[in-house]
């Protein structure tokens, strides 16, 4: 008796040890209690908690276009994710994602309805003026908070509020569609779309290159000096500055690095997704961007955490539209794993941190 | 490293627990499916995608679609799936997943989606795909169709009664984003309001999006304090805000699409309607009957219609009202054409 | 005919900047204390709804401020939980708890409205008969009581902060928790409190925008006005005139920005809807460092 109570003991100071700690259970953790919450509420919107989630997985998993809308969802999930998480590893936290991205868009849809050239001069060139509005979209941000000490929390918000207004002006204005009725470019011409690779196979060419980047982020992160300084500068600023580091200058490649992947991810999207800039083109890709950073915790994570939630954002859609359920539970999903996930994490960090101290 | 690989373990635990879900649910849903088709004839099954939320109370155009729907259920008994609050973005998706599930029609409602019906239409030919919205071309599938209203004609018919009901001589356009639709259906007021009063002043203000109602609030407030005492607003759910505005400051308000009276009994003079249930009775009774085609209905002026004062003008002036209506849907009535498209301003 | 311009455009700012306010100061009472109020948008958005269905369900709007209270409480005691005790990244914590409350209120408004009935408040009004302000000392009775409570907390919370010995103490939380500690506060308690307090002014400035400005709910209908108050508090430096002046000063952007529609023929509105945005901007870059509570942001660990 008392030693089954002994090995018991064991087996949970095991889990303990090995599971609780460890940063990706807790993620899913999170995520399966929220699902949990999701199927309460949607019983209490008066549909079947099992319809539910069967229609939500179904919605993002089968059939062909499903399946391509969950790809392409991933692609602006996982390059606003690391928008986010690479500043972030930095000191800076980069609310700005959205408005990086809707000028990216804009700027990529500017070079692609004008140029005349071969596809690959044209597809470059856009995708590198959509990184260059990126990068003009957090110049002010970085500049305030290197020069004035302005929190960026802030300052990316107003720039958000500025850039989609900027987006408005541009597709009711210069960029305007005259042949349709609602505010939108025209359509990127076919010849300048991204292709899916493997050629007709439906998956976007731009997770290919999603993921390549979050594989070189990751390893950017963790086996370069660059990697190296980055933690330093973000875990302890005047450490680093004692051993050193010029923690300026690493900031602002972090805080570029992020906006310049938010900017691609509107280009990509643009270009291999939605073809046109509108009104309401976009989704909130760059505010998702936030709790994916968070729970994804590294490049990889983001890879996995953004999947997931691509597969959440496009099967929800089709959940409300199959069962009714109220679109509002997405937000909620959205919001619910990150909360139940810093909350566990704290409350481990916590156990150990007084198991230290005591 | 063993935390990492525990980590994973559970990870993929999940994905297999998810995959079995679904099989599970898939096999749920077929079993469900089978049962109701040995009873009698199949009932029609349609769906239709809104871009916003709850459309049973949003802005005028919605609720005239959402009026429409109510028609497919109740008097040809057609079972109608409703999608709410999708981005354009997922809007082809969205009706592919209706047409991978074998519904009969997917209707749109908005002009905005008109990317998704040229991208989903031809992929699955037997579904009928129809626009209920502004549409010039139709795409390369067989059975596609569109209720296309003629927004000029609509915005003339507003403008009539805006002209006919100002005291001040100023009315107020608000519009939520300045879209060609937009420009084309204000365009349409304005001539119509000069025709039949020279003098009128016209106010047209942009909110700058569909939704916030303390926007929209304030820019009516600042039209009635330039002096407009009849403002037709044409935006989206942040239209509550103009009712507000109108309540506050004593003007009145054209209601846009369907009768909004509900909404606002004190400051609605009367609701410039789109027959929507009208276009969806065609569609009914050609579905029914197998005559659908592919073609555009092209709806004028016969499709719109006033709904009732209540009282809220002079008698004699609403009778002006409905002579003029009536004379611009026999065609007696012509208004010029002419696009303002630098239409901000006065 | 100048002079009720102005009394227009005044009364214009003064609605716009009223739950502005309430936020403001909602946000600066928690950092003084040391922690962030990401989450102000979140509490705003349970504040107007909470206000909405109580207003409607009981016909009196100050019930619907009641309840507007209450949610905020409850709303800064999730917050007080998560970010003072475990305590949790607070920026991360409220940038979540926004998306949750987001999720919240639209999933409940969408069940109580599933009837289809158009939910209108019964509103505050403001003292005056309509028909707009035709002078400026008319101004005074052209905004709603919710206006002149939101004055009367700028000044009420200046004299706190600034002029009393509790107030000094707060200040002293924010500045260095470890410090406050030796001196014998219990550095979670009053950080509760101060994220209680912030949701409650959080919350009322959502029902200032409702009952005090459109008495309805639509979903999302803060419209971020609760990151635009978290920008006032900053560019205000912590200090609740200040903060005033940046609300006021937003406010006039956003009055301005319809205004010059009404002048300049032509040009795409969006130019002027972009103002009040780059307005707030520059005047962060002009005016130079600002230096907030040392310790704000930083958990105090338990123990």
């Amino acid at each position: 008796m008392r030693n089954s109570i002994a090995l018991k003991n064991a087996f949970i100071t095991k889990i303990l040890r090995t599971g609780w700690g460890s940063s990706a259970t807790l993620a899913v953790l999170s995520m399966i209690v929220s699902l949990l919450a999701l199927c309460l509420c949607s019983y209490f919107a008066g549909a079947s908690p099992l319809q539910v989630m069967v229609a939500l997985f179904e919605g993002a998993l089968r059939g062909r276009y499903a399946l391509t809308t969950t790809l392409s969802e991933w692609v602006a999930m996982t390059l606003c994710g690391l928008a986010v998480l690479i500043p972030y590893r930095a000191g800076f936290f980069n609310v700005g994602g959205q408005g990086q991205l809707e000028v990216g868009a804009v700027a990529a849809a500017a070079v692609a309805l004008s140029l005349n050239a071969p596809r690959p001069l044209v597809i470059m060139l856009a995708l590198a003026a959509a990184v260059a509005a990126g990068l003009l979209a957090v110049s002010v941000p970085l500049i305030l908070r290197l020069r004035r000490g302005a929190s960026e929390v802030t300052t990316t918000i107003m720039m958000n509020f500025a850039c989609i207004q900027f987006m408005y002006a541009m597709v009711t204005g210069p960029l305007k569609d005259a042949r349709s009725w609602y505010g939108t470019t025209p359509p990127v011409p076919q010849a300048y779309q991204l292709p899916s690779f493997p050629p007709g196979s439906g998956i976007p060419a731009g997770m290919w290159v999603a993921a390549l980047i979050a594989l070189a982020a990751a390893w950017l992160m963790n086996s370069t000096v660059f990697g190296l300084y980055l933690r330093a500068v973000g875990s302890n600023r005047p450490a680093a500055v004692a051993a050193g580091i010029p923690v300026n200058r690493v900031l602002t490649g972090a805080v570029l690095m992020g906006a310049a992947l938010a900017g691609l991810a509107g280009g990509l999207q643009l270009l291999g997704y939605t073809f046109r800039v509108a009104e309401g083109w976009s989704k909130s890709w760059g505010l998702v961007g936030i709790p994916i950073a968070l729970l994804g915790g590294n490049p990889l994570g983001v890879l996995v955490v953004g999947f997931l939630f691509a597969i959440l954002e496009t099967g929800a859609r089709s959940m409300q539209a199959l069962t009714g359920a109220p679109a509002a539970l997405i937000y909620l999903f959205q919001g619910l794993p990150v909360i139940i996930y810093l909350g566990l994490r704290a409350s481990a960090w916590y156990s150990r941190w007084s198991q230290a101290a005591g | 490293m063993s935390k990492r690989s525990t980590g994973r373990r559970l990870l993929a635990g999940l994905l297999v627990l998810w995959m079995v879900g679904m099989l599970a649910g898939c096999g749920a849903a077929e079993e469900q499916a089978q049962e109701p088709a040995a009873e009698e004839k199949p009932k029609v099954r349609a769906a239709i995608i809104f871009s916003i939320v709850n459309p049973a109370r949003a802005g005028g155009w919605d609720r005239a679609d959402w009026a429409g729907i109510q028609l497919l259920r109740e008097q040809y008994g057609w079972e109608v799936t409703v999608a709410e609050g999708v981005p354009y973005a997922q809007t082809a998706a969205t009706a592919a997943g209706y047409a991978e599930k074998g519904y009969d029609l997917v209707i749109f409602p908005d002009a905005g989606q008109t990317e998704a019906f040229f991208e989903v239409a031809p992929k699955y030919p037997k579904t009928w795909f129809v626009m209920m919205s502004m549409c010039e071309k139709l795409p390369n599938s067989p059975r596609v169709a569109a209720w296309s209203p003629d927004l000029y004609a609509y915005g003339a018919m507003v403008g009539l009664v805006a002209a006919k009901a100002t005291e001040t001589g100023t009315i107020g356009l608000i519009g939520g984003v300045p879209v060609p639709a937009l420009i084309t259906l204000f365009s349409g007021s304005i001539e119509a309001a000069k025709l039949v009063r020279p003098d009128v002043e016209v106010l047209t203000y942009f909110v700058g999006d569909w939704v916030d109602v303390a926007k929209h609030r304030e820019l009516a407030a600042l039209q009635i304090q330039e002096g407009a005492d009849v403002i037709f607003p044409e935006t989206g759910p942040g239209t509550l805000g103009c009712y507000e505005a109108a309540k506050a400051g004593g003007a009145k308000i054209i209601g846009f699409a369907w009768d909004m009276y509900e909404d606002a009994p004190e400051v609605i003079i009367t609701s410039v309607i789109f027959d929507k249930p009208r276009m969806y009775r065609d569609l009914a009774e050609q579905f029914m009957a197998g005559t659908l085609e592919k073609k555009i209905v092209h709806c004028g002026p016969e499709y719109f219609g006033l709904a009732d004062f209540r009282g809220s003008l002079p008698e004699d002036t609403i009778k002006e009202i409905k002579d003029l209506v009536s004379q611009l849907q026999k065609g007696e009535l012509i208004i010029p054409v002419v696009i303002h498209e630098e239409i901000v301003g006065k | 005919m100048e002079g009720q311009w102005w009394a227009e455009f005044l009364s214009a700012v003064l609605r716009a900047a009223t739950p502005l306010v309430f936020c403001a100061l909602g946000v600066l009472v928690c950092e003084r204390a040391g922690i962030l109020n990401i989450g102000v948008e979140g509490s705003m958005l349970l504040g107007a709804l909470a206000a909405v269905l109580a207003a409607v369900y009981s016909g009196n709007p100050w019930m619907g401020v009641v309840a507007a209270l209450g949610v905020g409480m409850l709303g800064g005691m999730i917050l007080a939980l998560l970010t003072v005790y475990l305590p949790a990244d607070q920026v991360a914590t409220g940038i979540a708890f926004n998306l949750v409350c987001l999720g919240v209120t639209s999933f409940v408004y969408k069940l109580l409205v599933l009837g289809g009935v158009q939910l209108m408040a019964p509103a505050l009004r403001a003292v005056r008969a309509p028909g707009g302000p035709v002078s400026l000392l008319d101004l005074a009775t052209a905004v709603t009581p919710l206006t002149w409570i939101a004055l009367l907390l700028v000044v009420l919370i200046w004299i706190f902060l600034f002029r009393t010995g509790p107030g000094l103490l707060w200040r002293s939380m924010g500045e260095s928790a470890r410090a406050a500690h030796a001196a014998g506060l219990d550095v979670h308690k009053v950080r509760t409190v101060a994220a209680v307090v912030g949701g409650l002014l959080s919350a009322l400035g959502g029902a200032a925008l409702t009952l005090g400005w459109v008495p309805t709910f639509t979903d999302n209908m803060t419209m971020g006005r609760g990151f635009i108050a978290l920008a006032a508090v900053y560019f205000g430096r912590w200090h609740p005139g200040l903060a005033l002046l940046a609300c006021l000063l937003f406010g006039a952007g956003e009055a301005l920005a319809f205004r010059a529609q009404a002048l300049g023929a032509g040009l795409n509105p969006y130019y002027y809807l972009m103002l009040p945005y780059v307005v707030t901007l520059v005047a962060v870059g002009a005016t130079g460092r600002a230096i907030g509570p040392r310790d704000a942001g930083k958990p105090y660990p338990r123990g």
